[in-house]
């Protein structure tokens, strides 16, 4: 019942959410002057009549009210307009960058979680000793290395050692038929991205795990079940690590925006044809209906991942389910 | 820990000097364009000269282009340009006070020595960065203020005017937090033209960002606010019939000020970061007003400067140097905080 709720919620939070970003962008495009056909105006060979025929065509001569309006309407209908600049549907266009996006992103989201949740508590039970000073110092210094000199110096280990490619999702040029082949190269391009965005979400991780852990290494209730007599591995299993998941868990929406503005930076430096070029593209050539098909898919994708992340607090935390509880 | 805050403090002594004394510490002028000199490598210093003479003052040789396809370059070594302390260079304002044209190490022509090599243009690497540094500062500054401002405003806004107005901000601040940060700084960017002066792109460079980052600041003022507001000495001052503004300015701002002050160090990083991602893709500050993200973003055209004209990176150590420096003061000031609030 409970997880209905959270669903229901995270949808309202969705339309909320989309038809605020959107209004906003329709009103905020307004007050750019000029508009996807302004650079046309200075080409002397395109007649100023031609322009008008066109911007009549795509309705950018109608009233604001009125562009916003036709979109929603649209939009109801999953229709997110064409787009100007390359000449198809704004959603086919979202959807594919997504996909780009989240093939980097999901690893890096799956490895980060799982190894930071792992190296945490590692961390949190060896932290008198050598090995836990290290992983203070490593994830010190991981935390202030920012995705855009880690992307940088990722490059130029490539480019010195010829070990990785240089940027893009795969080699134009293979030539090898088999899936097996192409899926291999498809990983070799994916390793550097992925390291580099999955660092800091690994070491934010790591540290937010060991702390929640080490409150709970002496709680009186942990003390209570070994004095009982449980297994020391019982006991971490399920007095320690499972209810310390509810911090990390409640953060890991917050830390999917993080991902979409890292991949961003990413995608430029690895020349990768996600979201994020996409939407400088977009900018760029001021092509105002993918901008909006590129926000709306970040909020889709954000408010997705805080869907999935109540959910998994719902089934990991039961703390959670009872009515009112924290979530 | 305690010997990583040590360490960045030595560190941000030079970062700051940098920044200050740009024009001074620098060899040759940021922007000037030497196209003979395209991707020179950093000059050699020698001691002893062509025939095996020795120099008691160190000297530089003027680099001939060879092979323009490779940027390959032979030193002429029929010349000799001796090295000087405090020499005679392109003029400049002294901290942005005095006029001045003495710089710290140069020599007598202009653009034969290169400490840190030529970029593609054959702008010295050196007066680049170190120009680069003053346009971060500036937009920390600049970034710094507007945060302290507008977090602070939003807040005493929604704390002490209460009702519609705090459910309205509130929600404000919400609607972004919840969104992916650098698009929303990237939709904000794309308001504003795109060519612009060097002071204008400071300060809306910072704008921009600022824009986005308010909402910790306003939030947690709006918190602390809310606590004092029922605190028995306002209770006193409203019963005296003190107006709203007079009671926040002189019992609120006091209280509020030790947390505003600790959250806006905590933003500080934000500021750096945020000016080198929106130069490095070419919505912040453009080629000629020389920052780092804007050195980065023109490197990334031509692959050939990762491996063999390498000097060019010199502004990712600055980088890394500087959110390193701030990233630990700011880790430190957020370890105080509860304290510093009681």
């Amino acid at each position: 019942m409970r997880i209905l709720t959270v669903i229901l919620k995270r949808v309202l939070q969705l339309a909320v959410l989309a038809l605020l970003v959107t209004s906003a962008s329709f009103l905020l495009s307004s007050l750019i002057p000029g508009d996807f056909f302004s650079a046309q105006e200075l080409d002397p060979t395109i007649r100023r009549q031609t322009i008008d025929q066109i911007r009549h065509r795509y309705g950018l001569d109608q009233p604001l009210l009125v562009q916003y309006g036709r979109w929603l309407g649209r939009c109801v209908q999953l229709d997110l307009g064409d787009s100007l600049f390359y000449q198809r549907p704004v959603r086919g266009i979202v959807l594919d960058a997504l996909a780009k996006t989240l093939w980097m992103g999901i690893p890096a989201l799956l490895l980060g979680m799982l190894g930071g949740i792992f190296l945490g508590a590692m961390h949190a039970l060896n932290r008198n000793n050598f090995f836990g000073l290290a992983l203070d110092l490593l994830s010190t210094v991981a935390l202030a290395l920012p995705t855009l000199v880690l992307g940088l110096g990722a490059l130029l280990l490539a480019a010195h050692t010829h070990w990785f490619p240089l940027g893009s999702m795969g080699s134009a040029s293979l030539q090898d038929p088999r899936f097996l082949a192409w899926f291999a190269d498809r990983i070799h391009h994916l390793l550097l991205p992925v390291a580099c965005l999955t660092l800091p979400i690994l070491a934010y991780v790591e540290r937010i795990q060991c702390a929640a852990l080490i409150d709970l290494l002496n709680a009186p209730y942990v003390r209570a079940a070994r004095a009982r007599g449980l297994a020391q591995r019982h006991i971490f299993l399920h007095y320690q690590l499972r209810p310390s998941l509810n911090p990390i868990l409640s953060t890991s929406g917050p830390l999917l925006g993080s991902i979409l503005s890292g991949s961003l930076v990413l995608e430029v430096i690895f020349a990768w044809p996600g979201l994020g070029q996409v939407t400088l593209n977009a900018l760029f050539s001021r092509d105002l209906s993918l901008v909006i098909g590129c926000v709306v898919g970040s909020t889709i994708l954000l408010v997705a991942g805080n869907l999935l992340a109540d959910i998994l607090l719902l089934t990991l935390d039961p703390r959670t389910r009872v009515a009112g509880g924290a979530i | 820990m305690r010997n990583i805050t040590r360490l960045a403090r030595l560190l941000a002594i030079p970062l700051v000097l940098a920044a200050l004394l740009s024009d001074f510490l620098s060899p040759g002028a940021p922007n000037l364009l030497d196209l003979s000199q395209f991707y020179a490598p950093p000059s050699h210093i020698h001691f002893w000269d062509a025939r095996g003479s020795f120099h008691w003052r160190p000297f530089v040789y003027r680099l001939r282009l060879i092979e323009s396809q490779d940027a390959s370059y032979q030193e002429q070594n029929d010349q000799i340009f001796p090295l000087e302390f405090f020499c005679e260079g392109y003029r400049y304002q002294f901290l942005g006070l005095i006029p001045a044209s003495r710089h710290l190490l140069g020599t007598q022509t202009a653009g034969v020595f290169h400490p840190w090599g030529t970029d593609e243009l054959g702008r010295d690497v050196l007066a680049r960065t170190l120009a680069g540094a003053r346009s971060s500062m500036l937009v920390l500054l600049f970034g710094i203020a507007l945060y302290f401002t507008l977090g602070l405003a939003v807040g005493a806004f929604a704390g002490v005017g209460g009702g519609w107005i705090d459910a309205v901000l509130m929600r404000l601040s919400e609607f972004v937090l919840a969104l992916p940060a650098l698009y929303l700084v990237l939709a904000v960017r794309a308001l504003l033209p795109s060519q612009m002066p060097f002071w204008q792109t400071a300060f809306l460079t910072a704008g921009t960002i600022a824009c986005v980052a308010w909402p910790p600041m306003a939030r947690g003022v709006r918190g602390l606010i809310l606590q004092i507001k029922n605190a028995c000495y306002v209770e006193a001052a409203r019963a005296l019939g003190a107006s709203r503004w007079h009671i926040f300015r002189r019992h609120m701002l006091p209280a509020l000020a030790p947390f505003a002050l600790a959250q806006t160090a905590v933003a500080a990083p934000v500021f750096i970061l945020g000016e080198v991602i929106l130069s490095f893709l070419n919505v912040g500050f453009n080629d000629s007003g020389a920052s780092w993200g804007a050195m980065l973003h023109n490197l990334m055209r031509d692959p050939r400067v990762l491996t063999d004209f390498s000097w060019n990176l010199a502004p990712l150590g600055f980088v890394f140097a500087t959110l390193f420096c701030l990233n630990s003061f700011s880790r430190q000031l957020r370890a105080k905080e509860p304290s510093q609030l009681a």
